[in-house]
């Protein structure tokens, strides 16, 4: 089972054009400059955007295929997106956000306690850091226990000593829910720790990497993958 | 002097309380989806604020009256039609008084992130649910300077309410009717004494409206 990825979309400035698959139950990082097109990748996983061409597959479940006119919405599609900005509901209380969708209501208040956001469950996103609300969003996502996991630089506003906490316990979530997680970062270090697959994106194309040390797994070429399917 | 100004209050409540509940949902549909007639929806929604009030209300006369589709409709259900009616006077408010319900919502609408709806969409919220749970408390602000805006223009509604209502006294005759009548019939202290009345309120509910608007900016860019 994997996460198949084969899409063409005409950007302003350029085309960008995906091609991977990625084992279901594992990790991803997407990493490239400013401007590469990671985040619209993200966006299309999720549904937000449209493409010009080609399929996404979950498993056996088909997010959209343009040859046959297939678009699966996103909130069909039991994934979560924790946006770059730690996007919440601005009305509610970082404890109703997480709430809101969690799947197990019980497992709120762990998630408030491990993310240190336990003293600050009353306030409203207005009322918290960046850094704050960034842990809250990853919070809510994480509460709805989501089989596919989209983060947008989750970590960019968070202090070195936060950003291992999270790191860790976000890899311990992962391995244990075995939820496949795709992370766009500029930091090595937190992509080293997070994943064994890496992709470049740049200027909208894709270069397949493999970890700069020993031990890791290399990423394996879709071609390979997609005859396992 | 009473009862042409209970009228108005009336007629201003039943219209805003309607209005709110039918614009919000229209508001929500017109700001955030895209569909084939968006164009022709809005023109048509927005069509009274730039006709003139005598044409809609002949228009809606014929409509309303005897002779016409929804006239013919009341008399076989109600036994009587609404023009010159009350009924038929809170059926051409609505009309009038729909784009100024509709715009209030869809400028405070498209004050709001969408990223928050966005949210909610990956979120696995409906869009029932995403409308009802959160735009709806996003955009509370916005929800009453559109009440408040409705309420004031329904009670200084003239011409639409004259062509359809004709001005029957303790029926149809409304404030804004009654100071016309006053002045013809050279009754100033009366038409002044009620013009006071409704300029006071008018004035009260716009600044409301205006306080309104600027906490619903607080709201949204305070939070980001």
């Amino acid at each position: 089972m994997y996460l198949r990825v084969n899409i063409k979309k005409l950007l302003p400035a350029f085309t960008l054009k995906v091609d991977f698959s990625l084992p279901v139950g594992e990790s991803m990082v997407l990493f490239g400059p400013s401007g590469s097109g990671k985040t619209t990748l993200l966006r299309i996983l999720a549904g937000l955007e449209q493409i010009d061409q080609g399929y996404v597959y979950f498993g056996r479940d088909c997010f959209v295929n343009t040859h046959e006119k297939i678009f699966l919405p996103p909130r069909k599609r039991n994934l979560a997106l924790v946006f770059q900005e730690g996007i919440l509901f601005p009305h509610l209380s970082l404890e109703k956000n997480i709430n809101l969708q969690a799947k197990d209501k019980e497992q709120t208040k762990d998630l408030l306690q491990i993310l240190g956001l336990w003293s600050l469950r009353k306030r409203k996103p207005a009322e918290v850091s960046g850094g704050e609300r960034q842990r809250a969003a990853l919070a809510q996502a994480l509460a709805r226990k989501p089989r596919l996991l989209l983060l947008d630089e989750p970590f960019s506003a968070l202090d070195q000593k936060t950003k291992e906490t999270v790191i860790n316990f976000l890899k311990t979530w992962q391995e244990e829910n075995k939820t496949t997680m795709v992370v766009i970062t500029h930091q090595w270090d937190e992509a080293q720790e997070l994943s064994s697959y890496w992709l470049e994106i740049w200027r909208g194309e894709t270069k397949f990497c493999t970890r700069p040390f020993p031990g890791h797994k290399f990423f394996v070429p879709p071609a390979q993958l997609r005859a396992n399917v | 002097m009473i009862t042409p100004l209970w009228l108005s209050f009336k007629l201003a409540i039943i219209v805003t309380a309607i209005l709110v509940v039918l614009a919000s949902p229209l508001a929500y549909v017109l700001s955030f989806r895209q569909f084939r007639g968006k164009p022709w929806l809005e023109s048509l929604i927005m069509l009274p604020l730039v006709l003139p009030p005598t044409v809609l209300g002949f228009g809606l006369l014929l409509f309303l009256g005897p002779h016409g589709p929804l006239g013919k409709l009341f008399w076989r259900f109600f036994g009587y039609t609404p023009a010159f009616h009350f009924s038929g006077l809170v059926l051409a408010c609505l009309i009038h008084g729909l784009p100024f319900a509709v715009q209030p919502l869809k400028a405070a609408m498209s004050k709001l992130d969408r990223k928050i709806l966005e949210l909610a969409e990956v979120s696995g919220l409906s869009p029932l649910h995403t409308f009802i749970q959160i735009v709806l408390p996003n955009v509370w602000p916005g929800i009453m300077a559109a009440a408040i805006i409705t309420f004031a223009h329904t009670l200084g509604e003239f011409g639409v309410v004259l062509m359809v209502g004709g001005g029957i006294p303790g029926k149809t005759l409304v404030a804004s009717i009654a100071i016309y009548s006053y002045v013809e019939a050279l009754e100033y202290t009366k038409a002044a004494w009620l013009s006071l009345i409704l300029l006071v309120l008018s004035y009260v509910v716009l600044c409301t409206a205006m306080f309104l608007e600027r906490r619903q900016n607080t709201c949204i860019f305070g939070s980001t």
